[in-house]
């Protein structure tokens, strides 16, 4: 657990000294889409280090697709 | 559009076409697709093939409408803001999900060949911030750099393919369709997920090719797209004649195609060199993607530099592939059933909505 925070912090300060520069410079509106992103980030930077099995969008999509997907698959799958 | 001043020759375009739709695809499609469609796999990547070249037409079509405009002001200038947002939201989710799927694929090819050691989270990583630095660099970089890659990975798989040649038996390929055509089908909805559909994605770099070439455009994508098929047709005849039924129980069957060369106890282990064409291809369509991402984002949000979201998305990615999938056969089983859905919905049916609208609002105004 150690090693997965210290790699989680370790990436998101090079990628804020990275766009540092950038980020002074952008206007208000793009600081706040950046900072939105930021929310997805810490989430699934919970699930990574926690390992919690809180939903993510694998589940989403297998929710949505999976049955429509699995009657495709077995009606192409049926013996002629 | 943001960064205006960048653009590609049409040749350059069709290149990273060529690198979007082969590279992951050559290593991964031929197992899976012997698996569905047995012998008559090469006949689902012509079925899927022509789906593409349909889309790819219809993408043309609507970049020559309005060449100037980006992919999501073009879709807000046919369909309006709502309905583009409505739209957007689905795309962007499933483009988040693709990034992550790409990587997710190498991780497992590193752990169950070459690293078995090594953690995901380094691999993964690695492949991530390799990726966003060239996505950073923009896509006049990318088309430059990805364009020698290319060559080096197509030298290396027909290098593999040729030294496999004493191998192959031609029986193997018969009969074509031992269960009928279902299979085949079902072969065609994989390939056609996975990469045709795929194409569709190709809106957001249209507009970035120079306008003054675009006369050339579909000659050249086309083009581009035609050497997709043949590759991939190429490889899975290969991959049957060398590994005849067990080519379909094989994951990177082209990878244990190469494990088989001998020649003379000279010239062995060369399944080294398609694990680098494998690395090479997956590290390209990862970069394309993500400056897809980036594009559609800044488009949307009215960023003004692209380059400046490129290290948040790379970020969700990678979160993405390290916590989505707890081991490997959750992940195949997803992207081989539900995939060819999915990219369907999400990029195929919004350039279906937008291409009706569009010529609707064509003939509306002729009148």
């Amino acid at each position: 657990m150690i090693a997965k925070v210290s790699m989680l912090l370790a990436a998101i300060a090079i990628m804020l000294l990275s766009d540092k520069s950038a980020l002074s410079k952008a206007d208000k509106h793009a600081r706040i889409i950046y900072a939105i992103l930021m929310l997805p980030v810490l989430y699934l930077g919970i699930l990574f280090v926690t390992e919690v099995r809180w939903p993510n969008l694998d589940e989403l999509l297998r929710y949505l697709f999976s049955g429509p997907a699995q009657a495709i698959i077995s009606n192409l799958n049926e013996a002629p | 559009m943001n960064n205006k001043q960048e653009s590609v020759s049409s040749l350059q375009l069709a290149s990273l076409l060529l690198t979007f739709a082969t590279g992951s695809s050559i290593i991964f499609i031929p197992g899976q697709m012997t698996n569905a469609a047995k012998n008559g796999a090469w006949i689902s990547i012509l079925i899927s093939y022509l789906m593409g070249a349909i889309i790819l037409a219809a993408l043309i079509y609507l970049y020559k409408r309005a060449p100037e405009l980006s992919w999501v002001e073009f879709m807000r200038k046919t369909v309006g803001n709502w309905i583009t947002t409505l739209l957007l939201i689905p795309f962007i989710i499933v483009l988040f999900w693709q990034l992550a799927a790409i990587v997710i694929e190498i991780g497992g090819f590193f752990k169950s060949t070459m690293m078995k050691d090594t953690p995901n989270s380094i691999i993964q990583g690695l492949f991530f911030l390799t990726a966003a630095l060239t996505a950073r660099a923009g896509i006049e970089v990318m088309s430059r750099m990805f364009t020698m890659l290319l060559v080096f990975m197509y030298v290396f798989v027909v290098f593999v393919l040729l030294l496999a040649s004493p191998l192959f038996h031609g029986e193997y390929l018969l009969p074509v369709m031992p269960e009928g055509f279902k299979p085949i089908l079902y072969g065609a909805y994989i390939s056609y997920g996975f990469p045709y559909a795929e194409i569709a994605l190709f809106s957001l770099l249209l507009p970035f090719t120079r306008k003054k070439e675009s006369g050339r455009l579909t000659k050249y994508l086309q083009l581009a797209l035609f050497i997709n098929c043949l590759t991939l047709i190429l490889s899975i005849l290969c991959t049957i004649m060398v590994l005849g039924p067990m080519s379909g129980h094989l994951n990177y069957s082209l990878f244990q195609l190469a494990r088989l060369i001998s020649i003379q106890d000279i010239l062995e282990r060369v399944e080294s060199v398609i694990g680098f064409s494998l690395i090479i291809g997956v590290y390209m369509k990862a970069a394309i993607v993500l400056f897809m991402m980036t594009t559609v984002l800044s488009d949307w949000f009215k960023i003004k530099d692209n380059r400046f979201l490129t290290y948040p998305v790379a970020l969700i990615g990678l979160l993405l592939s390290l916590s989505m999938y707890p081991n490997e056969i959750t992940y195949f089983v997803d992207g081989y059933t539900m995939w060819g859905l999915i990219d369907h919905t999400a990029y195929v049916m919004p350039l279906v909505i937008v291409f009706i609208v569009a010529l609707f609002k064509r003939k509306k105004a002729a009148q």
